[in-house]
């Protein structure tokens, strides 16, 4: 039996070198590029994690493999295997062991984990959530923007909501993810720190535009979203007055993850032409498509369906549009052509 | 085709489908518009599970109590009717019963896998092709709701069908409760597969806000899942009250066949937890038909006029969570015992620390319900709790590790024999290790962050439910085969079912995990083709068709062998265990000659036996 156990050890140690230098080694293979400071921390524990994984792995698969080759029986033998019914002592030690191992792994967890959550920021974010967009927010240089634009090296609270359901705000690169959810604030920290364009995507399955659910994420110097700030403000200051300008914005913003303008139908109906359009619905009533149409199916959008399509436009526009945005939407629409 | 219209089955559908008709008649007379509206909705669904109960069968003997009339439980078909009539009716019989639970679960399991490949192909590219997100969203939701009612039929079948033969007894201990806990799915997965149909977008957690706002599928949805559910809590304490009050003599406790214990241990969670999604799915329905408030902050018209306070999403994912993670324990639990069961017949050994593992089983039911905040950690929940939560979880793979160490201990110095049951055995070894390996990262506050709602946790969830319940319950099939039929499967066949189905979930499994860790989001109709994915994806849809071609030739196995297989000896593997010393089929009475237990379970080749027949000199001698 001895000679056996030496055997199968040999040969669990062999395939947790293998197997480890697998993860440990190559552990980039396993993840996409890393840009925050957060997301370090976080895949420093995940290439443990790996590590562990791939180490006890080998450890069960080997003892099993060598007793899979060793110990075979022939069908029409009648002798039994060893008559053992266990050990204490080894009992002890596994229970021990990956009692220790999961202990401190909790306790590194816990670590990283209050690291990643500490309460000091440099830059607040404002985000809010909805069916299917995203809006941020810049308390501090009054400004909001469809896009996440971040400097490098400064750690960013997320202070997040939703206005319907949940969503959840994830960047892959970024690593750390944290739900939105109506009725409450949450929070998430991150100091990017690779310049790029990222794309932030909804992580939590809210309706049907939820797997087009992006966000565009640019993060750039310091000195280039200081510019960036300072353009920002004077354009809104601008567009106060340009309402086509607003409308079409707001049409991207809000409705172009579920509407065409081009003809093509997508999640809803293509919006091209719309003003004075024969409309089918679903109950078989045909009607003429205007500006009341328009914004009841914006601000009520259950109360036609057009037919064949589902019913799932949101009805949050109501809360989310302010009555100039609404009225540039519709001037917007209004207006495209045939 | 007389015989099928009288089937318990048959009258019970026919029965839904006038109390459903009968709840929208009465619906409409109350002024409702359209029965796809939550209140006519949730009233017809409610009436027609009731109707299903009157017209099978399933409650006539207590409706008789109540009129005065006692009729013994029938033990045989009733006069006229074939043999088979017994399987589509209401029948006392457990291991009738048994057998109705099985084939449930592989119709259920194979329904649900059909699905999947319908949204695999979709997913193989990037790109909205065929499935509109309404209809993705739906088939994925069903897919998993409706696999998991699989898994829980399937736990029943090996539960009700063994555990009485394996403690000595005649039937459990309420045979007309046991028949109700069956046919109650019925009218509960009808329901499901009416959702399907009116769409709900939630996915099977069934999520408010999103839950409220969704489809009307949401309703026979939610209230579908609430019938099922009363299903697991019968037949847990069925099972409990079997195992307290029916073993045979000289049956201690630590002389029961392992296997018990895991049902033990799979009761206790399944009897007090389940509660908890119904409650939570109850609450949705009321948001949604009379507009309360308990999980939406908007205040609703209704809720105003009640001076309701707004509500909280995250009370859902606690209530929701706190059955849903021990759920898993109840999907798994019995499987493991079935590696537990069958290795020492494989090995011709002891199991190694029998005791350990016995243990190892309450004490993974009993953590098991400290760590349902694991599934929260991106949440919003507190910081404290995520905290708690993750010390709780990781302590959930001491006692699955004890169970694994002493499997590799039943092993060692073992002479093994490799047929199909065994091959399932050991790929469940595997496939599990690598889904509970596959944990600790999920269980880790930080990396979860990263991990949370992506195909890393697909991946998990289907390596530890392949491993800990589907190549388990294929084990115990093709086991207990020859004993409920009297006839042998094919074993080349068995092989070719292994050896197809192994090599393909290993690329599933990795192929999603890999997918997950490179940004894949789950719950997506269309993914970013700049992650890099679609080849994994591709790969992953291959393979899933692989397995479902090793399915159906499993399932043509099982048909083919039931009718043409060659007959089977009374106990082919050589068991020690109680219902191999009796004949196969099993006898309608089980054990003619009460057994009395006079060893150790799996004491292979030593000469004292673990149970011989009662004889009255056996009787004298105690």
């Amino acid at each position: 039996m001895k000679k056996h156990f030496l055997r199968a050890l040999g040969l669990v140690l062999t395939l947790a070198a293998g197997l480890g230098w697998l993860t440990y080694r190559h552990f980039d293979f396993f993840v996409p590029r890393l840009a925050s400071e957060e997301g370090a921390v976080v895949d420093r524990l995940l290439r443990v994690h790996f590590f562990l994984i791939a180490v006890i792995f080998a450890l069960v698969v080997g003892f099993a493999v060598y007793s899979v080759w060793a110990f075979r029986g022939r069908a029409d033998d009648d002798e039994p295997g060893l008559n053992i019914h266990g050990h204490g002592g080894l009992e002890f030690l596994w229970t021990v062991i990956p009692l220790g191992i999961v202990l401190g792994l909790s306790a590194v967890g816990v670590q990283d984990f209050l690291f990643l959550r500490r309460s000091d920021a440099d830059l607040v974010v404002q985000v809010q959530a909805q069916q299917f967009s995203w809006t941020f927010f810049y308390p501090e240089y009054d400004i909001s923007s469809s896009e996440l634009w971040l400097p490098t090296g400064r750690r960013v609270k997320f202070e997040m909501t939703s206005l319907d359901v949940i969503h959840s705000f994830w960047v892959v690169e970024f690593r750390i993810k944290e739900d939105t959810v109506p009725g409450m604030t949450t929070y998430a920290y991150v100091t990017p720190q690779v310049e790029g364009e990222y794309v932030l995507r909804c992580a939590e399955l809210c309706g049907s535009g939820h797997a087009r659910m992006y966000g565009t994420v640019k993060v750039v110097s310091p000195a280039a979203f200081e510019a960036w700030v300072a353009e920002q403000q004077a354009a809104q200051r601008a567009l106060a007055g340009d309402a086509r300008a607003r409308g079409e914005q707001v049409f991207q913003q809000y409705c172009a993850v579920c509407h065409t303008l081009d003809g093509s139908p997508s999640i809803g109906p293509s919006l091209q032409g719309l003003l004075g359009r024969e409309v089918l619905l679903e109950d078989g009533r045909t009607i003429t498509a205007d500006e009341a149409y328009i914004r009841e199916s914006i601000l009520d959008p259950q109360a036609k369906i057009v037919a064949g399509y589902p019913p799932v436009m949101p009805g949050t526009f109501q809360q989310a549009l302010s009555a100039e945005d609404l009225d540039a939407l519709v001037q917007f629409l209004l207006q495209l052509d045939e | 085709m007389r015989h099928v219209l009288t089937t318990g089955l048959v009258r019970g559908l026919l029965g839904q489908v006038v109390g459903f008709l009968l709840g929208v008649q009465m619906a409409r007379a109350w002024g409702a518009s359209s029965w796809l509206e939550d209140g006519p909705l949730t009233w017809a669904s409610t009436l027609s599970v009731v109707g299903f109960m009157l017209a099978s069968g399933m409650v006539s003997d207590w409706l008789g109590w109540l009129a005065g009339r006692f009729e013994p439980p029938r033990h045989a078909a009733p006069p006229g009717k074939p043999r088979w009539w017994r399987y589509f009716s209401v029948d006392y019989d457990h291991k009738i019963i048994g057998v109705q639970y099985g084939v449930t679960a592989l119709v259920l399991v194979g329904l649900a896998g059909s699905v999947a490949l319908i949204f695999r192909a979709e997913l193989s590219k990037p790109g909205i092709d065929s499935l509109e997100p309404a209809v993705f969203n739906t088939l994925i939701g069903w897919h998993g709701i409706v696999m998991i009612a699989g898994i829980l039929t399937g736990v029943a079948a090996m539960g009700n069908y063994l555990v009485p033969l394996m403690l000595g007894a005649r039937d459990m201990a309420f045979p007309r409760l046991n028949a109700f806990a069956y046919w109650i799915n019925v009218p509960g997965v009808m329901l499901v597969v009416l959702a399907l149909f009116l769409r709900w977008e939630t996915g099977w957690t069934g999520y408010p806000p999103l839950g409220v706002q969704t489809l009307p599928g949401a309703i026979p949805f939610y209230l579908g899942v609430f019938v099922v559910g009363f299903s697991s809590i019968l037949g847990a304490l069925n099972i409990l009250a079997t195992v307290i009050g029916m073993r045979a003599p000289g049956m201690t406790l630590f002389r029961m066949p392992i296997f018990v214990w895991s049902m033990v241990a799979t009761s206790i969670i399944a009897l007090t937890a389940t509660q908890l999604i119904g409650l939570s799915f109850v609450l949705v329905v009321l948001e949604r038909v009379f507009g309360m408030t308990f999980f939406s902050p908007v205040l609703t018209e209704a809720a105003q006029a009640m001076a309701a306070p707004p509500g909280r999403p995250l009370l859902f994912q606690h209530l929701f969570w706190f059955y849903s993670h021990p759920a898993v324990y109840v999907f798994i639990l019995p499987g493991l015992g079935i590696i537990s069961e069958l290795l020492p017949v494989f090995a011709r050994k002891p199991l190694f620390g029998y005791k350990w593992i016995a243990m190892a089983s309450l004490a993974i039911a009993l953590v098991g319900f400290l760590v349902w905040g694991h599934h929260m950690f991106t949440s919003g929940m507190s910081d404290v709790m995520r905290v708690t939560m993750m010390w709780t979880t990781l302590l959930v793979a001491v006692p699955t590790g004890i169970k694994f160490f002493n499997w590799l201990g039943t092993m060692w110095g073992g002479k093994l024999t490799f047929p199909t049951p065994m091959l399932f055995v050991l790929g469940a070894l595997s496939i599990f290790l690598i889904g509970g390996l596959s944990g600790p990262p999920n269980g880790t506050v930080s990396t979860d962050l990263f991990l949370h709602d992506t195909y890393w946790i697909v991946g998990h969830f289907h390596a530890t439910m392949f491993g800990g319940f589907v190549y388990p319950y294929i084990a115990a099939i093709y086991y207990w085969f020859p004993k409920v039929t009297g006839r042998m499967y094919n074993e080349t066949l068995g092989k070719v079912h292994f050896w197809l189905m192994t090599p393909a979930f290993w690329t599933m499994s990795l192929g999603q995990m890999l997918a997950g860790l490179w940004g894949m989001r789950r719950r997506i109709v269309d993914y970013d083709p700049a992650l890099g994915v679609e080849g994994l994806q591709t790969a992953v849809t291959a393979a899933a068709h692989v397995i479902f071609l090793a399915m159906l030739i499993f399932v043509f196995n099982l048909a083919w062998s039931a009718v043409r297989g060659r007959v089977a000896a009374a106990n082919p593997w050589k068991s020690r265990s109680p219902e191999f010393q009796i004949p196969s089929p099993v006898p309608d009475e089980n054990f003619a000659v009460p057994v009395v237990v006079v060893g150790e379970p799996y004491d292979y080749g030593q000469p004292q036996p673990y149970v011989t027949f009662a004889t009255a000199t056996a009787a004298a001698d105690d």
